[in-house]
Formats: structure tokens, sequence, C-alpha cells
């Protein structure tokens, strides 16, 4: 008897969109898993709604990226249109002293404004609330500066005689309005104390004087100065802020409190995506189960002799749950930034370069984190270890940073999973561990040394 | 592609335990193997080995000429079913095909056909977590038959069916071998293979004792004995050993006779003019085949053990 | 109390329960040591108010973090393998089966507890002279109150997990729940500026809540008392007990 072997009727290509289906399929037909995901999303926004809802924030200017103390004194004089302000800052004393000129919108605390300064530490800065803190040179006083106002531009310079200016930085000025004039701030000396998760800050107002000499606008000294009204404090305090002619376009300023950068404020984008930890924990708990529940009832033998090539199976997983998860922070982040501007004074705008990054981030973070926790899950086989491990690495901060002293907390948010959550950051505080990007970058260290591993032990293994 | 399995020299060790040693065989088209041996013996590893899940020690295991890791679309080639109940219980029947069907290129359409194919149907829509062992044991086929693959490995398919499941698997696995496929099916009980099999693979301790058909290796056990029942005892008896046989006694009338065949025993005893009533070819039962073969590989290991 | 042998068999004779234990233990005293040992008067002006108790207990928040894992497993892990079937014939009365499981898991877990709290306590008590402290009494009343409200913590925080595990019956998602009820509420509260959100999460959530017991510092204004603190967590694992204790009892398949 002769057998004819038999042939396949069916038809059949391995492609890698194939296996991305197939894992797709996979994760989308076991009905909680999915509905984890959606309860994820929902749970994000609800919790910025109700904590946007809650918050008793005033109403007042919509929160800034570039959070700006606006303590120290200045002297003004009403400007029409564009301007040219011109001073030598001759001397300067007091303890990281600013002293030099400076454009703002109103007398009003927090107004928008410009200034060009020198600092007894570190040169010549153009502050702006719109760009932040610009270092320029390095010249110390006594120096000359300038600040120029047109069409909606402020430019900065400085100068050793007067003469030959040299440019220190651009920013736009948007106001219709202008005042114009000295000022001389100086930064409060801050203990910052961190006892078990709540963090004091104790410290005493900076005090700072300089001389200002060729002081014009416009190329002449007005002579009528106005005196920012005293923030706080009694008014007669004979230390106070205090500002005096003593000369023919020379005068002498001594001002209380800081102009620039608050390291104390909070940070509005942050607080408005802190719900996308939920959505991340979420993944990695998916992540995890999608591949320790194959391994739990034998089904990883099945997908292995689905598809032999195993890294590339892992890799199709790792791909479709990424994607998923990308996708699953974005919205929880949108969601998040979406409910947070019900609060009362709203959130920094979408335009703002942090803003679409900490959301993008949010997708990129929760992508990762679904990526580490699928390399623990593959590594540890068992959901219960290799969850308590991701999420615990994953919110380390929360866990044990609240008893340890500032720096040894910093350490640990640089150097663990979390780092990556600082892609959320838009203002940059004291107490800021890492930079957005290269948080992101440590994570992504994580998960790509994780899933290496994961890559490398499945390929040796017996299934 | 030729439809074969092929085992050359498998070999593979847990720690100090030989699990499968040396193991070679083939598995032709067009007919049922029965792979059997009692539990332990090595059946499952050395079919983990052959879908590439377990790495081998040593020697190799082909799939129509190739090593099963460099399948590309595997179900295509082979269609396997290890763990029945390997299924996540959250997930459909249908869904539980689906994906496996993706990963190979193969056409979404067939999962209905494999589906229908095994009667699974109209619970194709509910979670697998509810199946019987039966439907499970139906889902698994019907995932080995998605590629329509030339190829079947099935590990105790029968195991834990009812006396209508059996039969079920065993007319559907003959159709199957009758298409020109090459079938291996597991079993540690021999008589779940006497009306599958047409070829067995008999391991012991990880060898191999015997590669046989069924009905050489019945006739091996019955050993050319002839079964006689006759009212003259002495007289047959005296005649028999007289030309040659020898003799046992086996009841008042029956005697089991070894050295002439059924045919010769008739004509020598009409000569002689001794009555009988019946002569028949001694029948060994393959369950009685297979004790004695699984007991000779066991206690030459246990002799090998000594030695060594 | 022969359902409550049969349970101590059950947990003993699991082999993940001993390195789970040991984990606990360990892992417990060794950030605990961690943490006194990163601490020092470097940072502090003028006098240190550190709470050194406190300090030397900071390792129990960790250590929780396993125990939620050993609570969790011995329920999902009965539905995952099946054994919840003989557990069920054998005790066909629900409550005194999951009675017994309580009482088990709540005596295994106070002994693990008190192990870790000794442990750490005695590290703060080697470590801190070194780094400018003056080490805490280890039978002072309030030492004594932050490291046996610690072991009842642990206790509490054990029975919450054994509470979700019987409502979910799923080894991932209970650990996820109660992790996130535990870590995340603190992670959130750090990004709430709002002060009488922030005070009301502090105040409310499971663990800052019932670590408040740790505190042997007098504070002028504490948001929560040390015995307060713990019976919110309390609250919390009674309602999660009792959840799991009705649907454990009306579950028809176990």
């Amino acid at each position: 008897m002769t057998i004819t072997p038999y042939r396949s009727a069916t038809t059949g290509k391995a492609r890698a969109t194939g296996l991305l289906r197939a894992e797709w399929t996979k994760l989308f037909s076991v009905p909680r898993w999915t509905a984890a995901l959606a309860a994820a999303v929902l749970l994000t926004g609800l919790v910025s709604l109700l904590s946007a809802l809650g918050s008793g924030d005033e109403q007042g200017a919509t929160p800034s990226l570039n959070p700006f103390q606006d303590g120290g004194h200045y002297a003004y004089t009403t400007l029409g249109g564009n301007a040219e302000l011109i001073t030598q800052v001759t001397s300067s004393s007091g303890n990281g002293v600013k002293a030099g000129l400076m454009i703002r919108e109103s007398d009003k605390p927090g107004a928008a404004f410009a200034a060009v300064l020198t600092d007894a530490a570190s040169g010549v800065h153009l502050l702006s609330s719109v760009d932040g803190d610009l270092p320029g040179t390095a010249a110390k006083a006594p120096v000359w500066l300038k600040l120029s106002l047109s069409g909606g531009t402020v430019t900065a310079y400085s100068s050793a005689d007067g003469t030959a200016w040299q440019r220190v930085g651009t920013t736009s000025y948007k106001p219709t309005t202008a005042l114009g004039g000295p000022f001389v701030a100086a930064p409060d000396t801050t203990v910052v104390t961190r006892q078990f998760g709540s963090e004091s800050i104790t410290g005493e107002v900076g005090r700072g004087s300089a001389q200002f000499e060729h002081l014009s606008i416009g190329g002449t000294d007005p002579g009528s100065w106005t005196e920012r009204e005293p923030m706080e404090g009694p008014a007669a305090d004979p230390n106070g802020p205090s500002f005096t002619q003593t000369g023919p376009g020379a005068y002498s300023m001594t001002g209380l409190g800081n102009l620039g950068l608050d390291p104390f404020a909070s940070d509005p984008v942050k607080e408005a995506l802190g719900g996308v930890l939920i959505a991340a924990v979420t993944i990695a708990a998916i992540a995890v189960v999608a591949v320790t529940a194959e391994y739990r009832r034998g089904m990883i033998r099945t997908s292995f002799a689905v598809t032999p090539r195993r890294a590339r199976t892992l890799l199709a997983k790792a791909a479709v749950l990424g994607g998923v998860a990308f996708a699953i922070g974005l919205l929880a982040a949108l969601a998040s930034y979406g409910g947070s501007g019900l609060r009362a004074r709203g959130v920094p705008d979408i335009t703002e370069w942090p803003v679409p990054r900490a959301i993008i981030g949010s997708g990129l973070l929760t992508a990762l984190v679904a990526v580490y926790a699928l390399g623990l899950g593959v590594l540890l086989k068992r959901a219960a270890t290799a969850i308590a491990i991701a999420l615990v690495t994953l919110t380390v901060p929360m866990i044990v940073t609240g008893g340890l002293p500032l720096s040894a907390a910093t350490w640990l948010e640089r150097l663990t999973p979390t780092a990556g959550f600082a892609i959320q950051q838009a203002v940059h505080r004291y107490d800021t561990a890492i930079a957005p990007w290269a948080g992101l970058a440590v994570l992504a260290g994580y998960a790509a040394i994780v899933f290496g591993l994961a890559l490398w032990r499945q390929s040796r293994r017996d299934a | 592609m030729e439809a074969t399995i092929e085992a050359r020299g498998l070999r593979k060790r847990y720690g100090p335990k030989v699990a499968v040693d040396g193991l070679s065989f083939t598995v032709p088209p067009g007919r049922v193997t029965g792979f059997v041996g009692p539990n332990g013996a090595g059946k499952s590893t050395t079919m983990r080995m052959i879908l590439g899940l377990d790495r081998a020690d040593g020697g190799e295991a082909l799939i129509g000429g190739h090593r099963y890791r460099d399948l590309r679309t595997p179900l295509r080639e082979i269609g396997a079913m290890l763990d029945a109940s390997a299924v996540h219980p959250a997930r459909k029947a249908r869904a539980h095909l689906l994906w496996m069907a993706h990963a190979n290129g193969i056409p979404a359409a067939r999962v209905d056909t494999v589906l229908d194919l095994v009667g699974l149907t109209e619970v194709a829509g509910r979670p697998a977590g509810g199946y019987s062992l039966g439907m499970l044991q139906r889902l698994g086929i019907a995932a080995a038959l998605l590629g329509d693959p030339p190829v079947l490995m099935l590990d105790e398919p029968v195991n834990g069916l009812d006396p209508e499941g059996v039969r079920w698997i065993r007319v559907f696995l003959r159709s199957l071998a009758a298409e020109g496929r090459a079938v291996l099916v597991s079993s540690h009980l021999m008589s779940e293979l006497e009306d599958t099999a047409d070829h067995l693979l008999v391991i012991g301790r990880g060898r191999l004792v015997a590669d046989t058909g069924v009905r050489e290796l019945l006739a091996e056990a019955s050993g050319g004995r002839v079964e006689l029942r006759t009212p003259q005892r002495k007289e047959a008896m005296a005649a028999l050993t007289g030309s040659g046989a020898t003799v046992a006694v086996t009841g008042e009338e029956t005697l089991v006779i070894t050295g002439i065949d059924a045919a010769g025993v008739i004509a020598l005893l009409t000569a002689e003019g001794v009555t009988f009533t019946g002569v028949a070819e001694h029948r060994a039962s393959l369950e009685e085949a297979y004790m004695d073969l699984t007991r000779d590989a066991v206690e030459y290991h246990a002799l090998a053990g000594e030695a060594s | 109390m022969r359902a409550a042998h049969a349970e101590w068999t059950k947990l003993r004779t699991l082999s993940s329960t001993a390195w789970i234990l040991a984990t606990t233990v360990l892992g417990t005293i060794a950030v605990s040591a961690a943490t006194v040992l990163a601490t020092d008067t470097g940072h502090c002006a003028a006098a240190c108010y550190e709470d050194t108790v406190k300090l030397s207990l900071g390792g129990v928040r960790a250590g929780q973090a396993v125990i939620v894992v050993l609570a969790v497993l011995t329920i999902s892990g009965e539905y995952a393998t099946g054994t919840i079937g003989p557990t069920l014939a054998a005790t066909p009365r629900r409550l005194p089966v999951l009675a017994a499981k309580a009482a088990v898991i709540a005596a295994t877990v106070a002994v693990a507890g008190l192990l870790a709290v000794a442990g750490s306590l005695l590290a703060g008590r080697l470590i801190l002279p070194g780094n400018g402290f003056v080490p805490p009494s280890l039978t002072d009343p309030l030492t004594l109150r932050a490291g046996l409200g610690s072991v009842a913590y642990l206790v509490l925080i054990a029975l919450l997990a054994l509470g979700v595990a019987l409502v979910l019956r799923d080894t991932a998602a209970s650990v996820t729940t109660v992790y996130t009820l535990l870590f995340l509420a603190p992670a959130l509260t750090a990004v709430v500026s709002d002060p009488r959100w922030h005070a009301r999460l502090e105040k409310y959530a499971p663990m800052t809540a019932g670590l408040a017991v740790q505190n042997t510092l007098v504070v002028p204004k504490p948001l929560i008392g040390p015995w307060h603190g713990l019976g919110v967590l309390a609250a919390y694992s009674a309602v999660a007990l009792v959840a799991g204790g009705v649907v454990f009892a009306r579950r028809s398949r176990g």
C-alpha cells in the first residue's frame, strides 16, 4: 500500500503583524483585563476631578510654570511705549544680593516682568516671567546694565564702561502697560526640614542694598520715582526697604526678599497629572498577569509551540502591552489635565512645552512601566512576587522616603524606577531629584535591563 | 515536506535523573502510531522536546526533516495537544483559537471550520473556564487541527473522557490517518490504543522498548501457541509429543501446544484418529504483551543500576 | 478550634510561607537600619528633633508590603489551586473557616511582626548613637506604644488584605488593590496642594493614619492621634473582612 502524505490545505505566512494581532487578541479576550484598563483611565480622571473640585484655590492668575518670588524693592516711572533704561550698579552688599533694572506690568505682586540684574554670586542675568532665568556674562558690580523695550520685546545688555554693550538675552513682553526702574532683592535664607513626609520650611528674609549711578530712562533721569508699597512688616522699620537719592542720577536702595524663581512653588502640572500613577499601577499589574497567567496554566507551552521563536513572541507581547499602556497613560493624562482644568485657578496652557511634554511623557512612562513589569513577570513567573516588586519599586518614595533626610530621599528618587515620574515635572523645585528626560531614561534603563534579562532567560529555559 | 516525526538519539536529564535516554524512532504518514509507556516513562518529555519546548541534552527531533525551532508557521506543519486544560479560563474558545491563527497567519475563517469539526460551535462564545474536560479535549484537538497540518501529536487525548468521547476520538484519529497524516498518540494505558493504533512505540524508563506493529506485537506475545480442547487428553499428548511438540496441560480437557501450528495440530490429530472439540491460536491481549515488555525494561534497568 | 488547626497546618506546610515570613522580618529590620543609617544630625541647624523611635521603625512601611502578599496568597492560592473545595468539604460551615483563617494569619503575623519590630528597635539602638542621637529607651511607655502599635498595624494590614482577597479571589487583583489603598493614597496626597484635602487624605488614608501610632514626639496639633489612627485602619480592615465574609458565605462554588 502506498501512502500519499497529507498536505496542509490552509494558507499561512509568518508575519510580525500576525504576532502583534495574536498578542492583541490574547490581551483583549480576558474581559477583566479590559475592564481594569478602562477603570484605570476613569479612576485617574476621577481623582483629578475630585481634587480639582475639592481644592480651595482662590481665584487668581493661572499658575505659572516659572513661579517667581516677587520680593525685593523697586522704584518706577510709567513708560510710554518703547524705552531704554540704563544704569551703573557701582556696588552692592548683602548675601546673594541682586541689583538691576526691571520693566513690569504693574505694581501688583506677581505681575509680568523682565529684568536685567547683576548677582553678587553669579554675574549678569536676564530674568523674565515668561522665560525664567537666562544667565549672561559673569560681570559683577561695578557693571553697566541696559534694558530696552521695543515692540513687545525686551533686550538686556551689560557693559564694563557704558559704551561697548554686550547682549545678555531677549525675552518677549506682552503687556500693554509698562513700569520701569531700578530694583534690589536678596534671596531668603531657608532651612528645609523634612520629617516623616512632612516638610517644614523656615528661614529669614533676605536683605541687600546697592548703589546705582547714571540711572536714566531714554537718556535722562526722570527725577520723580514711585516706590513699591512695602509688602509686609512694620512700615517704620528703620532697616526696611528704602530708596534715596545720593547725587544726580545716583541712588541708594535697600530691598527685602527675593526676586527670582521660587523653589518652593507647587508644580501645577505634576499635581494635575498625579492620578496617572493609578493608570501606571494598573498597567503594571496587567502586564505581570498577562505573562504569569500563561506560566501558571501551562499556556506558555502553547504560545511557544505556536511561535517557536520565543524572543519574537516576547517582543510582540511587549510591543502590544507597551502600545496599549502608552495609549492608556496618554488618555489618563489627558483626562487628568481636563479634570484639573476645572480648578478655580485653571492649569497652565497646553501650548507651553512642559505641559505636552508631561502629558506625552505620561504615556511613555506608562509604556515603560508595562515593559518593566512584563520583564519581572517573565523572570519571576509568580504574579504575587512580580507585582509586589513592580509596585514597591514604583512607589518606593511614598513607602520609605518619608523618614529619610532630603539628600537620601533625593537619591532614592533618582536611582529607582520611580525616577520616571520626573517627566511630569514642569517646575524646578528645591526637592527636584532629577531632570524630566533623565528621570524617564532611568526608568527606561530599568525596563531595558529587566526585559533584556527576561529575553535571555526565556530563550534558555525549558518552557 | 515529508509528513513525519523523526527522533534521533533524543536525551534529556533533569539533574541526576535521566528522563529520556537515547530515543530514536520515526512516525510515518498514513497511520496512527501509539506512544505508550507507564507514567513517568518520558512520553511527555519526548513530546516537549519534539516541540522545541524543552531543550534536548542530546540528539534531535525533526518534523518533516526540520527542527521545530526552524519552522516559521509550525501550526501548518504539526498540530499538537499537550495539556488540554492550558487555556485561560476567562477566554472564550473562539478567541483562544483566534490568537493562534493570527500568530501563524492562518485565515480567521479556519477557526470556525475547526470549531465545527470538533463540534464546539455552539459553545465557542463561552469562557473556557466553564468547559468540561471532554470539551477542553475537543478544544485542544481543534487547536491542533487549526493549521490543517500533515502531522498530529496528541498527549493522552482520551484521558478522562466518557466512553462516547473515547469512541469519537478513535474514529476521528483513524480518519485523519486515512487522509495521509502522521498521527502520534500517547497513552499510559495500552487498552486505550488497542482499537486506535496501527503501530506502537513502547517506552520504559526513557528508552525505546519496542517499535512494532500492533499485529506483530500480538503474534509475538502469542508466541505461536495453540490451544487444544479434547476429551482424549492422553492420546493427544502422546501423538503431539511424539512429533516433537511441547505440550502443557492447562485443564481437564485443555492443552497448550508449542512447536506445531494450528494446521499441523489438526492434520496430526486427524491422522492419529484422536477426537478434539476445538483448536485455536492462543491470542494474547495487547495489555499482556505490553506488561511483558515494560516489565523487561524495568528489570533491565534495575540490573544496569546494580552493575554500575 | 479544629478548623484553626487545619488552617495552621495548611499555612505551615505551604513552602512559600517560610520564606515570605523570613523576608518580612529581615526586610523590615534591613530597611529600618538603612533609614537610621541615612539619618544624621548634619541637616539640623541647631538641636535635632528627630523621632528616633519612628525612625527605627521605618522598615515597617516596607515589611507591610510582604505581609500583604502572605495574606493574599492564603486565600487566592486556595482558589487558584482548587484547594478551596476540600477546605469547604472538611468544614462546610463557612464562617468558622473564615474565622480560623483570620485567627491563624493574625497570630502568625503578630509573631513575625514582633520579631521584626524588636529587631528594628535594637538596630536603631545600635546605630543611632553613632549618628549623634540619643538612642530610644526600649522600656519607655511611648516606645512600647510605638513598637506594639506597629505589630498591631501589621496584623491589621494582614486582615485588610485577607478581606480584599476574599472579595476578589485573585492574587494579582488583590495585591494591586491593597497596594493602591496603602501606597497610592500617600502618593496622591503628595501632589494635592490644597491643605484641607491634604489633611483629610493623611487622616483617613489607611497607611498614614495607621502609622500615626509610631509617633513618640509630642506635636502641638497632630493630624490624628496614635490610637485614633490605628482605629481608622482597623475600620478599613473590619469593612474588608465583613465584605469578604458576606461574599464568601454567599458564593455558591467556594
